[in-house]
């Protein structure tokens, strides 16, 4: 009976971890890199030399709202909401947005903040930066749809996890072992040492990923008894303001500007960020967000965050104050936030973050030996699992595994490098790198189904180690900035952008040099058919 | 905030820790010093290495707090055995030498 649960649990493991792999190493790549968004942002946004902006006095910081208010008046009286940026110290510019309906398109502007004017495009290198992977991470950019198609995802990957202890019999036994250059034992050894140095990591990270969304995931709650109102919800849970619903009912707003101070002296903090819901309703509600202080409470794990203001835009009255790193909604939500502060990385600064990222690769590297390790079983004996569609399937995987793990790194550094070449001041520029992006992720999969195995394999590593290796000199070719510069200045996110996509460029090139080698052995030894291709 | 330095402490802790318990398993301390462990020899290795644990823990828990400490023993644990099990059968003679080294590295570092 023992023999026939590990069994079924080796089928669950090899099936339910095929059918996900690549859509959870997509989701594991693209959120481990998701962890140095800001980083990333920084790198692609061309910030390094720009000259640290010096911080906005109190009445500058008036007079910017003033300034967006005005002029998102002239741009939408009546909208869906209003967004104001203020200016940073890594971006001088007024950032505003807005939304007529709550269907229609979010148009954004960059204004001048001393002069109002709209900031022409062609100055500004407009990318998505590194949010681009985060919300491919969470969402593959497709909205509730995505966020449900990650979270089944999510619960194979706990299915997996669970699964796959029960099928690997040693665990202690092997828990220091690794043996390479012996085929497919050498696959399976770095599949389980992975899965199992990092499984803490790797259980922690899945599940407080399913709870981000439980709102979403687990709605009848919300439906049976607010009516499906998140926000009514969220305000009884909170005991905060009443939501307001939009009325319909046109109204003068309040000047915005002096209502600033007052949630700056409540938060007791600067002011980052302002946006209003409904503006010229009746119901328009204004929210003042605290600056983040990556130093304030940096060694607590339970909610971390930069304090908010409500006001009545119509009145001016002030409805809510929430203080910087304070919780509110009980212990249940505190719970619920810890976990959320828990995958965000939210604390413990810089070296925390590593950790997140050495272990996130791990788990990717977990997912592609595992994928990996499926088809070096059956390239070596294939049976008929799938009757006579067996060679054609295997095709399939196979290419799936070639453009889902190596071609998805290689369009990821390429979102890079499209970054560098997209001419500046083009229409829609920042959606346009993610469209190449996903472009480029389609060739690779184009190029492994036309390719032979091998061949896809090699040839995308090399152009993956070319992208990453070739990284530092495209910057320098179209920003002119270069690696020493930024180490020089002492701009670690710039540089270690540069310096982590080498240091992939050279692991893509170790492992393009170590295949083509097998392959020659193999081509050597043709009276031992199988035998280097098992050693892949 | 906490130092760089102390994530290297961590860090070298949980490495010299993970060695320990790894030269207690008789095929990995033939694989580095070509013997297999006495005994005596592999329970000292091994109360070694939970010690070290023990420290490596409650140093995170010093350094980062009690919230986030053992958050990061966790993750440093991971690295540290990530180094360990991905050079062993690269450079099996090195591993002694590299965990005395952790050892004395992190003796170093703390006591600084």
């Amino acid at each position: 009976m023992k023999a026939g649960f590990r069994q079924s649990m080796a089928w669950l493991h090899t099936w339910g971890g095929l059918w996900f792999t690549w859509i959870l190493f997509a989701i594991f790549l693209t959120g481990t890199l998701g962890v140095f968004d800001d980083a990333i942002s920084h790198w692609m946004r061309d910030k390094g030399r720009a000259e640290a902006e010096a911080p906005l006095s109190a009445e500058a910081r008036a007079e910017a709202v003033r300034t967006a208010q005005a002029f998102l008046a002239g741009e939408a009286p009546r909208a869906d909401f209003w967004s104001i940026g203020l200016p940073a110290e890594d971006d001088p510019a007024l950032r505003v947005s807005w939304r007529e309906h709550d269907d229609g398109p979010v148009q954004r502007r960059r204004l001048d903040p001393a002069s109002g004017e709209v900031m022409p495009a062609s100055l500004t290198r407009e990318t998505e930066g590194g949010h681009h992977f985060v919300h491919m991470h969470f969402e593959f950019h497709a909205g509730t749809a995505g966020i449900w198609v990650v979270g089944i995802a999510t619960l194979a990957m706990l299915v997996a996890l669970v699964s796959g202890i029960v099928v690997h019999k040693k665990i202690f036994t092997d828990f220091f072992t690794f043996r390479p250059g012996k085929g497919q034992r050498s696959w399976l050894d770095g599949h389980n040492a992975l899965g199992v140095l990092t499984l803490p990591f790797l259980f922690m990270i899945t599940y407080t990923g399913l709870t981000i969304f439980w709102a979403t995931y687990m709605p009848a709650g919300i439906v049976a008894r607010y009516d499906g109102s998140r926000e009514a919800f969220f305000s009884a849970l909170t005991e905060g303001p009443a939501p307001r619903p939009e009325q319909h009912v046109a109204a003068d707003m309040v000047p915005m500007a002096p209502l600033l101070a007052v949630a700056e002296q409540a938060l007791a903090r600067e002011a980052a960020f302002v946006s209003v819901s409904h503006p010229g309703d009746r119901s328009a509600a204004m929210r003042v967000f605290g600056r983040f202080d990556p130093d304030a409470d940096s060694d607590r794990l339970v909610g971390r965050s930069s304090g908010r203001v409500q006001f009545d835009a119509v009145t001016g009255e002030l409805l809510d104050v929430q203080r910087p790193n304070t919780t509110r909604g009980g212990q249940v939500l505190a719970v619920q936030r810890t976990m959320n502060a828990l995958h965000f990385v939210r604390f413990g600064g810089e070296p925390m973050k590593w950790l997140y990222f050495i272990s996130g690769m791990a788990g990717s590297a977990m997912l592609a030996t595992g994928a990996i390790l499926f088809m070096v079983k059956r390239r070596r004996r294939s049976g008929d699992e799938f009757g006579s569609a067996t060679p054609r399937v295997l095709q399939i995987i196979e290419a799936l595994n070639v453009a889902g793990i190596v071609g998805l790194g290689l369009s990821c550094v390429a979102y890079l490098w499209i970054n560098r070449l997209l001419p500046l001041g083009i229409e829609e520029r920042a959606a346009w790198e993610i469209r190449l992006f996903f472009a480029v992720w389609l060739l690779t999969l184009v190029h492994a189904s036309l390719r032979p195995p091998m061949r896809a394999w090699r040839e995308q590593l090399a152009a993956a180690a070319l992208l990453c290796l070739g990284l530092p000199l495209v910057n320098v070719l179209s920003t002119g900035d270069h690696l020493f510069a930024a180490l020089s200045r002492g701009d670690g996110e710039s540089a270690g952008v540069e310096l982590t996509s080498l240091a992939f460029g050279i692991v893509f090139a170790l492992a393009w040099v170590r295949l083509g080698a097998r392959l020659r052995a193999g081509a050597a030894g043709r009276q031992a058919p199988g035998h280097a291709v098992e050693g892949l | 905030m906490v130092s760089g330095v102390s994530i290297m402490t961590g860090l070298l802790l949980c490495h010299a820790a993970l060695t320990g318990l790894c030269l207690a398993m008789d095929r990995h301390h033939t694989q580095v010093l070509g013997r297999k462990p006495g005994t005596r020899l592999a329970r000292a290795l091994r109360a070694a290495g939970w010690g070290l644990l023990g420290l490596a823990l409650w140093y995170c828990g010093r350094s980062w707090g009690w919230a986030i400490g053992p958050v990061a023993w966790f993750g440093l644990l991971s690295a540290g055995a990530l180094i360990l099990v991905f050079s062993l059968p690269y450079a099996p003679r090195a591993q002694a030498r590299l965990a005395l080294f952790s050892l004395t590295g992190a003796v170093v570092l703390m006591l600084s």
